[in-house]
């Protein structure tokens, strides 16, 4: 009982010892002409007692007790009202109160020892005022609308971007249509059940710049029920400088080097005509010595595409420059095989592989289109990452990583039939996909990283960021510099919250060396859109906060304060004693 | 049960009156029908309705018959009631006791009589009529012939030309105003259109029309252009109204601009001008295959009719006929035009022409071959459009040149000429049997002995051509050396002194040599495409094949019969052979002759040296990155979305984006003008006053977003942030690899 005892001045307790001991030190030594004598034992007890007191006027004590069952239904938005009904019908004395944004829960007066918290919840800004209560959350029904939503926010012009989501409570008939700039129709979705439903939109970016989109539910009459903004950056697409090996001219490289010239790569093509006579190519780009191949020569090239021949044929000097790229500098290496490189078996180029009988496959999503294959497919192993798969899911190219660079081989072969045969777009859809993912990466200072799609005026928005600088200093568009505390686990990641003021698009900016910033834009709009998904968001996010309450089955209790007049009465009658006590005395 | 007498009268009346209103509306609905299908206008409906009704009230009168007609028409109708059914209209006491016995008795016979009434009534013509407009309407609705009212409505507003003031500083506080707009539409003469005036500003019209846009103005002012394309071209002042008056040749856009007296630029908005192209007469051509033949005692008439159509009229039709005769080298074409039977009447929209070629008309011979289309003009001014139909062939089948045609694709005959063709066979067999009496009887033996040996060789030259083994050598050099054979061989053979017996060591060897093959039969047989069994040989197709196998065996017969001295025999059989080979010549037209490649020849002293001092080192430089017909397009919807969510103001530079995205967006407006006309309307406009609301913004944006074509799929460098933990990570995995 003793520990549960509080003090409210804890701050002040060593003072207030000291001050009692040497106060009842005082009065011992003014007794102490009566040493030995009742008296003086019963004086000095009372003396501390009367010490104590006082002490205890100043510390302020307090002891926990148990709350009375005074229970409380806190309302929020979306609450259900038969579940409000029948809490009343259990608890008789239910308060009731509505919850307000950064209010007060409780009076100073008023504490419950438990509350139910009905509807979408409280904010998680106001959680702290429930970390006494008792809370029983009471979850209100899932709001009507797109709960979930996933996009790529800074997706690359030219890329097909999908908005991937998921509606609750979908309405028979009604239609999801993507917008894109000047609120252009996209693409759309008919809602279908009249529960969840997940759907997918998606579009190709043709211009770069930060647009809005929005996602727009039309009934079957064709009148917007809601509009909800989707901020996309696209930024521009900048041009991989390839470097291409042949021992041979082949097909196959005309059609690549055409495709991939005609967009703008840089395009390198170095290709044995005869013994020690080659014919050197360049697309889209300046003369470059690439007569020997050093890692000098290669660092101004992101990919190196060459046949199998060729890399059997490569010194061991030049094997190793290269090997020595890909692992430092993250340059990305395509072989385009050849039978001798599937019984490859170890070297920069060997992947395992499995003898198949097939010699012909399919593209995951175009089973229609056949396209030649080697009788050989690549192993199952972890090592490997699938970057193209055929219909029944085996992949048939894919990449492995080495240093910071990959290597990427496939078991496909002639891919150039495939715009002999009219399949223009699935050939580039092919060698785009696999381009992009070997390529050398753009090494970044920075990254930002953020959960919302969109944030409100005057209300928190959490970002993360990442970068090597050792202090970075993120200001807001208006120049306001905003605290960022650091990960304590991982170094270089730190994060930050501010509460924008105006609607539109913000942007946070770092300032990185030689005046060059980096920039974050987001935006803010008013509290009327992304509201199921705001309301969705919330309710998980209580559900997980009070869960804990529930499991813990914490009695909760709260400490009251000791009346400072009891200390006052005992004080009294101690003085009292203390003063009468000598005249009672002089009378015996 | 007895009805009171004035009751049956009253019933009689209330159906009289029912009969006559139900004829009313008849009328009233039938006619109200057919104006509503004939106009869809509600008001004329109703007026319609209104004044048939009160028509039909006045001319049927569905009140007018009263009790006393009743009457009257009863005493007409009901012979029983003895004219005296007035009596029930008189009350009772009234009436002396005669009458009212007589009445008594009335009401008897009207009671058992009334159901016999009917009263008088035309609903039958009614319902006619009705049924009639109903139908009338029912196919006008069909048809969809609906009286349009527009030409008498007056034109709105929508239709006319809206001024915006550039500068909207010094704006005049009374502007100028458009009093007037016109344009008259001049069609080519040749489409026989009639002159249209309009206030409609957007145009289409045929190539070649004249324009000729009117604008009178109240107000002063200074000058008037029509801007179109980035060219502007001053208006002519004539008679207090501007005038421009051009061609039509392209599809485009065009607005108006004018300038006050002070100085301030009033422009209008974009309109568009899209020509319809003449289209080219189609010609439809029936009653002909492709290739027609004829034998040469045929009837050589072709008969064919054509029907031709042209949107706005037709010139001229008539065949181009080309006749080549001869072959090879020496082939010769003659090009003729012919006409219809029929003149042709210009300006028709359609027509339907018949013509009868004959060959002999046309001076063609044997062998000798036509080509010919059928070429159609429109009356399009000096360069009408021209259309020409398939080219069809015809032939008279030459039966004389038998050579064997496998070979006529091939410059070089590779035929010899020393072997009687099958035609001079024929003509020599029957020369034969119509000299038979000039001849000794072992003179026509051995001719016709002769002529079997000849029928032997052209069988033996076709065999060849089924992968038969060629006995031509042999047969030639036996042929030489006749008479020694002869001699020899004569002491067993009792016909030896008339026959040429050529073929007995060569038969003799045949058998011996499909002993041979009996005895060695080959196991693989089965599984091997065997090109020496002529019967399996692919030279030809199966239906080729089994001719020129019937045509052996026709042949065969031939020989037989001439062999047998008896050549009246075997014609039938040559006849069947002659016919054959034709056929087969006609359908190996079709087929390319199997010619191997020929390399060209090897200089072997160069050949495997390995000598490369002359292959080189090769460089090439070349920049492939197309120009993007977009830039500004692109750069445009990225200003605009800026101006969009931060409301800047639009500076020159801006502008200058968006004036050039106009022009790239006018390339395919041109060609689109429906889809994009708005886009360019509000483009322009902003343009020229530098500001616009949101949602014509949008509407630029929507329309210059669409514009843009769906890029190809392009790789792209990504970003990545390498933090210290992924190095860690990194080089944890390339000490563990």
């Amino acid at each position: 009982m003793i520990n549960e005892v509080t003090f409210l001045n804890n701050s002040w307790i060593w003072q207030t010892v000291l001050i009692g001991i040497l106060l009842w030190v005082i009065f011992i030594w003014k007794e102490f002409s009566q040493f030995g004598t009742l008296r003086f034992w019963t004086k000095s007890a009372i003396a501390l007692l009367a010490i104590i007191a006082l002490s205890m006027i100043a510390l302020q004590p307090t002891i926990p007790i148990k709350k009375k069952g005074i229970k409380m239904a806190l309302l929020t938005n979306g609450f259900n009202q038969n579940q409000l009904d029948s809490l009343k019908k259990v608890h008789k004395k239910l308060k009731i109160k509505r919850y307000e944004n950064n209010h007060p829960i409780f009076d100073n007066s008023s504490t419950s020892d438990s509350v139910f918290v009905l509807g979408n919840g409280v904010a998680s800004f106001d959680f702290w005022q429930l970390d006494s209560s008792y809370v029983n959350y009471l979850k209100g029904t899932i709001p009507t609308g797109i709960i979930k939503f996933k996009y790529d926010k800074q997706p690359t012009v030219g890329e097909s971007i999908s908005f991937k989501g998921l509606y609750s409570n979908s309405k028979k008939g009604n239609r999801l249509v993507l917008e894109g700039p000047g609120q252009i129709g996209l693409d759309s979705v008919f809602l279908i059940s009249n529960n969840e439903q997940e759907f997918e939109l998606s579009t190709k970016l043709t211009v770069e710049g930060k647009y809005l989109f929005s996602i727009v539910e039309k009934d079957t009459l064709n009148n917007n029920i809601r509009r909800d903004p989707i901020p996309v950056v696209v930024s521009s697409s900048i041009p991989i400088k390839i470097l291409i090996l042949n021992e041979s001219p082949t097909f196959e490289t005309k059609y690549l080097k055409n495709y991939l010239a005609e967009i703008g790569h840089e395009v390198v093509i170095k290709t044995k005509i005869t013994k020690n006579r080659y014919k050197y190519e360049y697309f889209n780009s300046n003369q470059k010595s690439i007569g020997k191949i050093s890692k000098k020569s290669l660092a101004s090239f992101d990919i190196v595409i060459l046949d199998y021949n060729s890399l059997k044929k490569l010194n061991k000097n030049t094997l190793f420059a290269i090997e020595n790229s890909v692992k430092e500098d993250g340059l990305g290496i395509f072989i385009q095989p050849d039978n001798n490189l599937f019984r490859l078996k170890n070297g920069i180029g060997s992947f395992d592989f499995s003898t198949t009988k097939n010699l012909q496959t399919t593209f995951f999503n175009q089973p229609k289109i056949k396209l030649t294959q080697y009788p050989y497919a690549f192993k199952n192993e972890f090592r490997i990452h699938p970057i193209h798969r055929n219909k029944d899911s085996k992949i048939i190219s894919a990449y492995k990583r080495l240093g910071h660079g990959r290597i990427a081989t496939t078991v496909v072969g002639n891919t150039f039939e495939l715009v002999l045969n009219g399949y223009a777009n699935t050939y580039q859809e092919f060698w785009s996909t696999l381009i992009k993912k070997i390529g050398n990466k753009v090494p970044s200072a920075v990254k930002w990283e953020s959960d919302a799609i969109i944030t409100y005026p005057d209300h928190p928005f959490t970002f993360k960021l990442r970068t090597a600088i050792p202090k970075p200093k993120v200001k807001t568009i208006d120049g306001f510099e905003i605290s960022l505390l650091e990960n304590i686990n991982l170094n270089n990641t730190w994060t930050g919250v501010t509460y924008p003021k105006n609607t539109g698009w913000n942007n946070l900016n770092l300032s990185l060396q030689q005046d060059s910033i980096a920039s974050f834009n987001y935006f803010v709009s008013d509290t009327t859109h992304w509201q199921s998904l705001y309301n969705y968001k919330r309710i998980q996010k209580n559900n997980r906060n009070f869960e804990n309450f529930s499991s813990i089955s914490k009695q909760a209790k709260s400490k009251q304060l000791i009346n400072p007049i009891t200390f006052f009465i005992l004080f009294l009658i101690c003085m009292g004693y203390l003063w009468v006590e000598p005249k009672i005395s002089k009378i015996s | 049960m007895s009805v009171l007498p004035n009751n049956i009268l009253n019933q009689l009346k209330k159906r009289w009156r029912l009969k006559r209103w139900l004829e009313v509306c008849f009328y009233v609905l039938g006619f109200s029908l057919l104006s509503y299908f004939l106009f869809f206008n509600s008001f004329i409906t109703i007026s319609t309705f209104v004044i048939v009704t009160l028509f039909s009230i006045v001319l049927i009168k569905p009140l007018k018959p009263s009790l006393r007609d009743v009457v009257n028409y009863i005493d007409r109708h009901l012979k029983d009631v003895e004219y005296s059914s007035g009596l029930l209209l008189i009350p009772e006491q009234q009436l002396s006791n005669i009458a009212k016995l007589q009445r008594h008795r009335i009401g008897v016979i009207l009671n058992k009589k009334h159901n016999t009434l009917r009263s008088p009534h035309s609903l039958v013509r009614g319902s006619a009529i009705l049924i009639t407009l109903v139908l009338i309407s029912l196919i006008i609705y069909q048809l969809d012939i609906t009286i349009s009212l527009k030409k008498q409505i007056p034109q709105t507003n929508a239709t006319e030309i809206v001024f915006t003031a550039i500068d909207s500083v010094k704006r005049d506080s009374n502007p100028p105003k458009l009093k007037n707009q016109q344009i008259t539409i001049t069609y080519p003469k040749y489409t026989g259109l009639a002159q249209v005036s309009t206030t409609e500003m957007n145009i289409k019209a045929v190539e070649g029309t004249e324009l000729s846009w009117k604008l009178e103005f109240e107000g002063e002012i200074a000058d008037v252009t029509m801007e179109s394309l980035e060219n502007s071209y001053p208006m002519k002042f004539v008679n207090n109204t501007y005038i421009r008056t051009s061609k039509l040749n392209s599809s485009g856009f065009y607005n108006f601009k004018f300038s006050d007296k002070l100085g301030t630029s009033y422009v209008s908005e974009l309109y568009a001008i899209e020509v319809l192209p003449d289209k080219s007469p189609r010609i439809e051509v029936k009653g002909i295959k492709q290739f027609t033949s004829f034998s040469f005692d045929q009837n050589k008439d072709i008969l064919l009719s054509a029907s031709i159509y042209d949107d706005f009229g037709i010139h001229d039709v008539y065949l181009v006929a080309t006749v080549s005769k001869g072959s090879g080298e020496a082939v010769k074409f003659r090009e003729e035009k012919l006409y219809f039977d029929d003149p042709i009447p210009k300006g028709n929209k359609k027509l339907t022409l018949q013509k009868n070629i004959n060959l002999d008309k046309i001076k063609m011979n044997p062998g000798d071959e036509l080509y010919f289309y059928i070429e159609a003009l429109d009356q399009k001014g000096l360069k009408p459009n021209v259309s020409r139909s398939e080219t069809y062939f015809a032939v008279i089948k030459d039966t004389v040149s038998d050579q064997f045609a496998v070979e006529g694709t091939m410059g070089v005959d590779l035929m010899p000429d020393y072997f009687r063709s099958q035609r001079q066979l024929i003509i020599d067999t029957e020369k034969l049997i119509r000299n038979r009496s000039k001849f000794s009887k072992k003179e026509f033996k051995y001719k016709s002995n002769e002529l079997g040996f000849d029928q032997k060789v052209l069988r033996q030259r076709y065999a060849e051509f089924m992968g038969d083994e060629s006995e031509m050598g042999t047969a030639h050099e036996e042929n030489e050396e006749t008479h020694d054979h002869e001699e020899e061989e004569s002491n067993d053979d009792p016909l030896a002194q008339y026959t040429h017996n050529h073929d007995s060591e060569n038969e003799h060897h045949l058998v011996e040599e499909e002993k041979d093959l009996n005895q060695k039969k080959d196991p693989l047989q089965e599984y091997l495409h065997n090109h020496d069994d002529p019967e399996e040989s692919t030279l030809f197709t199966q239906s080729l094949k089994s001719k020129l196998r019937q045509a052996l065996n026709e042949m065969w017969d031939a020989e037989l019969h001439l062999r047998l001295y008896d050549p009246k025999k075997s014609l039938p059989y040559q006849y069947k052979a002659l016919k054959l080979i034709q056929e087969i010549k006609n359908s190996a037209r079709i087929y390319v002759h199997r010619i191997g490649f020929d390399p060209a020849p090897i200089k072997e002293d160069k050949r495997l040296t390995g000598k490369i001092d002359e292959v080189t080192n090769y460089s090439k430089k070349e920049k492939l990155t197309q120009k993007d017909e977009f830039a500004s397009v692109r750069l445009a919807t990225k200003r605009i979305e800026l101006h969009l969510s931060e409301n800047n103001i639009f500076s020159d530079k801006d502008i200058l984006v968006l004036k050039n995205a106009g022009n790239e967006l006018a390339v395919i407006a041109i060609k689109n003008p429906g889809k994009y006309l708005g886009t360019l309307q509000e483009l322009k406009k902003l343009i020229e006053i530098k500001k616009a609301t949101l949602s014509s913004l949008k509407e630029i944006q929507k329309g210059l977003y669409m514009a843009l074509p769906t890029s190809k799929p392009n790789p792209t460098k990504t970003y990545m942030h390498t933090s210290k933990i992924n190095e860690l990570l990194l080089k944890e995995l390339d000490n563990h690899d």
